[in-house]
């Protein structure tokens, strides 16, 4: 963000702060007696304040001060609320504005006061003092600052509609590609990105990064902690994650405070913090995540923690609790306390803390958001502020997912993983299990109806796992979350409702509640493997033996005539293919009273004869050997290692950063029937040519750590290198024409979204089938 | 004296006319995208996406044939017709099979309901006489009403 962009937020901000505090002070003119709106006018002119504070706006931060200070005196009862309170608070608000506009105009304070700037502050000083003084003073004219801001300020109802109307355009669109034949492709493929640009455009009006509402406090943290004679530095993570911006402003001010109280409460002074054997430094980190259905943002300090026998005695002094009462408290409920107004431990008054204002006014901000703010912390361990927002409108990495005929989005920070579901399930009551990485699990239908679920989606929140039954996993993406409508059923089951690229709505599963509410609870030494490589097998019987078959390895099942199959002399047996016998691989004596076998397809081309297939069963390798426990007996895993390997055609090289993709798309790819090799980087992918290894296409991404995808291009293609002649494929999420551009000059030969499944496989056949 | 008059819009689900009053009706919409919800109670069928605008979708007919099945073929395909009923501030698109005309009723012509209308008593405020058939006019917060109730049982 630059100076501007904060300059305007700033300016943007106390307008409103302006016409909010106006509006409630004519209330109070009104009712007097209307202690919330009197609380609510002097946590504005303290929010104000500390924003001045950390923008370095002295002048406009002193009128605040002052203002703050008779507001002070009113709200403790120290003084009656009177009509000309009001007035000189107004005055005061008049005057504000007018040293803003002149920041606005000339792009920072001067030096220079205007003439009543002194004359109100010294009012407001004599009024918190208790002397009703002359208000006979008046606003001088200044023609030198400007009556309007130089930005537009849109409501959020305008850009939802745009949004809206964005979406229904890409979907009029989508239905024009469905005219056959299209009347000029060059001009709809414009159109789509012109479209998606358009899109992208809107939401960014909408949805701002959380990092935007922490660009300030690297600046705050350095300023306030050399004020206060501590070291200390601010980290941050997950600031990408994208929220509404009006949520976002909501939080903007509550964030700012927390790290104002990790610095004036949490964080120790060098020496103590020596003593204590912690780094001289303090860190304050702040974090974002969309886990568990909400935005959870964490403010957390490595300092002192609470101070309980400060907040007892405080809570006593202050009457909040009796003494006696004190012995049935516990630590959470202590610490729940310093969100009460009033409430602050600490002695003195200054521009850090004292007022006991900052967490009472977080808490009420984060309560007109539908938020909550809670605390953690231990007496010399630090402490947690966590704000849980809920998502009425944010961007969330999502997965899509069917079952039982419907379609349903997942958060993707939810999902733990991907498994193929066995046939025949156990069942224990009315609970079907799954075994997943050793243990039991509870597998969950999504939808009333189920349709032919196979795919388990292993969830994840609050150390409980459950898997949840799916048809398909079909793709990743960004998605937009937007509140549930009313009377949905199942409301606790689901965080909201966003709408999928051909128009339809989709629910967004609320794991954190499914696997709360159906989940097992797995420590975490219990989840030290990770998953094996084969984890789904397909079990069948041969010649009274119980056999296993990586299911990776499957590729197709054919029922036969047990008569059917030849056996020459030496005992080989052979099954009549389309005229042409086909040897089958250990063929062991089948029941003689079978009528019928099964011939099991591999990917490597083999044929195995069987008697029975009996299902798709999850096996844990690490019970070791050539057997492995299946469905709690023992079961030979015939060996396709000793099968030839496939052929180099097959052989695809995946480099992409993203964990998460490459288990989406490794096993897409391998039920493709192509052999996927899946590197994190372009280091790795080199590293591999230069062992000698060949694929038949490399699909890269274009953004990751170390060497991009463009430089990774330039590298494979240069002259000389093993792969020059090898296909290479750029997967992006969203590449422009200019992208496109500048990719092919590096050397990629062909451009695909991550998300188009159909494409990327036609892609794929197109370019393993040149080279 | 003249006798207050009001205007209705007709229309069919499930092979029942009914009368919703006309002021409560936004725009009748043909296709537009949907989805299935399942464990909708009383009438709740799904949501459609109206211009980027997600709402909740209700088949009347499941309503007054007091069934909960999945799939009832209005529902399904490019055919279906969505009227869209604001209330309070919220709208709603209800599945029909059938448009039919704006209809002007006095209100000396709507006849009470009885004890014995079933669901009708439930969700209408009355009926009036039309071709000597009785149509139902529906009332839509207590038509709304019914539908929540049954979410919240379910729920």
């Amino acid at each position: 963000m630059r100076i501007d962009d904060i300059l305007q937020d700033f300016l943007s901000e106390a307008e409103e702060r302006f016409s909010l505090l106006e509006s409630q002070l004519i209330v109070l003119e009104k009712h007097p007696d209307d202690t919330d709106a009197l609380a609510a006018v002097f946590r504005g002119a303290h929010s104000l304040k500390g924003t001045c504070g950390f923008l370095g706006f002295t002048r406009l931060g002193n009128l605040a001060h002052a203002a703050e200070d008779l507001l002070s005196q009113l709200r403790t009862g120290t003084q009656g609320l009177q009509r000309l309170h009001i007035d000189i608070l107004l005055h005061a608000l008049d005057v504000m504005r007018r040293v803003t506009a002149q920041i606005a105009h000339t792009g920072g304070e001067s030096a220079a006061m205007l003439a009543d700037e002194e004359k109100i502050i010294s009012t407001l000083a004599q009024a918190a003092a208790g002397n009703m003084p002359d208000l006979s003073m008046r606003l001088e004219e200044d023609t030198a600052a400007p009556s309007s801001l130089p930005t537009v300020r849109v409501g959020a109802d305008v850009l939802d509609n745009l949004l809206a109307l964005g979406g229904e355009l890409a979907l009029a669109q989508a239905r024009m590609g469905q005219i056959s034949p299209l009347p000029d492709a060059g001009a709809m493929r414009h159109m789509a990105q012109l479209l998606a640009d358009l899109q992208d455009e809107i939401l960014r009006a909408r949805m701002q990064p959380v990092m935007e509402a922490w660009r300030n406090l690297p600046r705050l943290v350095r300023d306030m902690a050399t004020s206060a004679g501590i070291r200390a530095r601010l980290e941050t993570y997950g600031g990408d994650a994208q929220l509404d911006r009006h949520v976002l402003d909501m939080v903007r001010d509550p964030i700012a405070h927390l790290v104002r109280n990790c610095l004036s409460h949490g964080i120790e002074p060098a020496d103590v913090r020596r003593a204590a054997g912690k780094s001289e430094e303090g860190v304050i980190q702040l974090t974002a995540r969309t886990a568990e259905g909400r935005m959870m943002l964490s403010v957390r300090d490595d300092g002192r923690g609470l101070d309980f026998a400060a907040i007892r005695r405080r809570a006593v002094d202050s009457g909040m609790m009796r003494a006696h009462e004190m012995t049935s408290v516990d630590d959470a409920d202590l610490a729940a306390l310093i969100f009460r107004p009033g409430f602050s431990t600490a002695r003195q008054v200054n521009d850090l803390a004292g007022r006991g204002v900052g967490l009472d006014a977080v808490s009420a901000q984060m309560a007109l958001i539908g938020g909550t703010v809670d605390v953690q912390a231990a007496p010399g361990g630090g402490t947690v502020f966590t704000l849980s927002i809920p998502l009425t409108l944010a961007m969330i990495p999502a997965v899509v997912i069917r079952a039982g005929g419907q379609t349903f989005v997942l958060p993707r920070a939810a999902v733990a993983g991907f498994a193929r579901a066995p046939r025949v399930l156990q069942k224990l009551g009315d609970q079907l299990l799954f075994c997943w990485r050793g243990r039991h699990i509870p597998l969950m239908p999504v939808a009333d109806e189920t349709g032919d679920e196979k795919l388990a989606v292993i969830v994840f929140a609050n150390g409980r796992y459950a898997a949840l039954h799916v048809q398909s996993v079909d793709t990743s993406a960004q998605v937009l979350v937007k509140p549930l409508p009313p009377l949905s059923p199942h409301v606790g089951r689901y965080l909201g409702v966003t709408i999928l690229p051909d128009g339809a709505p989709a629910l967004i599963l609320d794991a954190r509640k499914w696997a709360a509410r159906y989940g097992a609870e797995i420590s975490e030494d219990d989840n030290v493997a990770p998953p094996p490589m084969h984890q789904a097998y397909l079990v069948f019987h041969r010649g009274g033996q119980r056999a296993a078959l990586p299911v990776m390895s499957v590729r197709q099942i054919v029922r036969v005539d047990a008569a059917a199959l030849h056996r020459d002399a030496q005992g080989n047996m052979f099954w009549p293919q389309q005229g042409v016998l086909r040897p089958l691989q250990n063929a062991p004596a089948l029941a003689a009273d079978k009528l019928h076998a099964c011939i099991i397809l591999t990917q490597n081309g083999d044929a195995f004869v069987c008697d029975t297939v009996e299902g798709i069963l999850n096996g844990d390798p690490a019970v070791g050997g050539q057997s492995l426990l299946l469905g709690g007996v023992a079961a030979e895993v015939v060996p396709d290692a000793a099968a030839p390997s496939p052929a180099p055609s097959g052989r695809i090289l995946l480099v992409d950063d993203s964990d998460f993709f490459c288990g989406l798309l490794t096993p897409f790819l391998e039920d493709a029937g192509y052999t996927v090799t899946s590197v994190p980087d372009a280091a790795h992918a080199l590293a591999l040519r230069d062992a000698g290894q060949d694929f038949a296409l490399i699909i890269s991404d274009i953004e990751m750590p170390g060497l991009s995808g463009l430089d990774f291009a330039q590298q494979v293609k240069q002259g000389g290198s093993r792969w020059r002649s090898v296909p290479l494929m750029a997967l992006s999420a969203h590449a422009t024409r200019h992208d496109e551009k500048r990719g092919r000059a590096a050397g990629f030969d062909d451009f695909i979204t991550k998300f188009d499944r159909g494409g990327l496989l036609q892609k794929i056949a197109g370019l393993c089938g040149r080279s | 004296m003249n006798a207050a008059e009001r205007q209705f819009f007709g229309f069919m689900a499930g092979g029942q006319a009914a009368y919703v009053p006309l002021d409560d009706v936004r725009e009748i919409v043909r296709g537009l995208p949907f989805a299935p919800v399942s464990g909708g109670q009383r009438g709740v069928c799904g949501m459609v996406n109206l211009r980027g605008h997600v709402l909740t979708a209700i088949a009347p007919q499941r309503i007054w044939a007091c069934t909960d099945m999945a799939t009832t073929p209005p529902l399904c395909g490019q055919d279906r017709l969505n009227m869209i009923v604001a209330h309070a501030g919220t709208f709603y698109s209800f599945l029909i099979d059938r448009c039919g005309d704006v209809d002007t009723v006095l209100d000396t012509d709507i006849e009470p309901l009885t004890p014995q209308s079933g669901i009708w008593q439930e969700i209408a405020g009355g009926i009036c006489a039309r071709n000597g058939l009785a149509v139902p006019l529906l009332d839509m917060p207590r038509l709304l009403g019914y539908v929540e109730q049954g979410i919240a049982h379910r729920e």
